[in-house]
């Protein structure tokens, strides 16, 4: 393999760590999850519909269908026009999209994807979940069903943040080679810059 | 073009939804999203063609989400609602590359010349 053609290696690990954090093991676990999540959260969403009539859950009894119908489920509601269960399981399934775009070492090619998938899972995972556990306390009941979709957001950061990571480092060392800011924006948004060309030599091995 | 694929399967349901939705009184929730979804299957087409023509679903989607926020008293009619998910859908879709699973066409530009 040529030095050109080893940038190319979809197998090639990411240093720091000694596998391929873009591998589609890796992402697939990702899509997986945030499936899960997104059906459950669809669950919630069919109630708040009015599809169906009730929500099972085994743990708080009427406390998912207590929480789906209170106040601030319905302010909710008036301020985006749909209901919260419905957006959660879109962004759930932004998750899911969003693993499954690129190729296997997408942390190289496509850094936007990558930063942009770290964007949606990362800093929005957590934030949900802290808003599962306040919505809780507000309202007075618990959600089963929310409390499960929240700690899928909390997995989730964990398996996304070693791809983010990777990708992070690649820009940092091809910005530390050429501090341009053009140049940063090229490999950033997938164009083989010199800098970004050299530093993907490099972890190519 | 996977991508592709879906936003056309989604633009038919578009279309469809026009007729599917329809609000007594408000021609435009026949002609937004039935516009919309012509709009989006002649763009997933194209996109086959013209590498960064996909981005155009972003517009549609952002009139989609618009309209059917902004149109109705809110939580809105099915339509609005049907609008604004499907925008945020598409808006999704819109974003990701053409052969996205293989590496950018400069990376494998670049790989050729060298060689």
């Amino acid at each position: 393999m040529t030095s050109s053609t080893a940038v190319l290696n979809p197998d090639s690990k990411a240093p720091p760590f000694d596998y391929n954090p873009s591998s589609m093991k890796q992402r697939m676990r990702v899509a997986a999850l945030g499936l899960v999540a997104a059906a459950i959260a669809f669950y919630m969403g069919a109630f708040q519909w009015g599809w169906i009539h009730s929500v099972w859950d085994p743990v708080f009894g009427t406390g998912t269908q207590t929480v789906l119908t209170s106040s601030e489920s319905e302010t909710m509601r008036h301020l985006f026009g749909i209901p919260d269960a419905v957006l959660g399981s879109w962004a759930y399934t932004t998750e899911v999209v969003l693993a499954f775009a690129g190729s296997t070492r997408r942390w190289q090619f496509r850094p936007w994807l990558v930063i942009l998938f770290g964007i949606d899972v990362i800093p929005l995972g957590i934030v949900s979940a802290m808003l599962v556990v306040l919505q809780g306390i507000s309202v007075g009941a618990w959600c089963f069903w929310c409390l499960c979709t929240a700690a899928i957001s909390l997995i989730l950061v964990v398996l996304s943040y070693d791809e983010v990571w990777a990708s992070l480092r690649f820009l940092w060392a091809a910005w530390r080679r050429e501090p341009r800011l053009a140049a940063l924006w090229g490999t950033f948004v997938g164009r083989p810059e010199p800098s970004g060309v050299r530093v993907a030599r490099e972890m190519a091995g | 073009m996977w991508a592709r694929t879906l936003e056309m399967a989604v633009g038919v349901w578009l279309t469809m939804s026009a007729f599917t939705f329809a609000v007594p009184g408000a021609a435009d929730a026949i002609v937004v999203p039935l516009a919309g979804g012509v709009a989006v299957l002649l763009i997933a087409l194209w996109s086959r063609r013209a590498r960064h023509a996909h981005l155009f679903v972003l517009l549609v989607a952002l009139v989609l989400i618009v309209w059917g926020w902004a149109r109705f008293p809110r939580p809105g009619p099915p339509a609005a609602q049907n609008a604004m998910l499907v925008g945020l859908v598409l808006g999704l879709f819109s974003i990701v590359p053409n052969e996205a699973d293989k590496p950018p066409p400069a990376w494998r530009r670049y790989v050729r010349e060298s060689d």
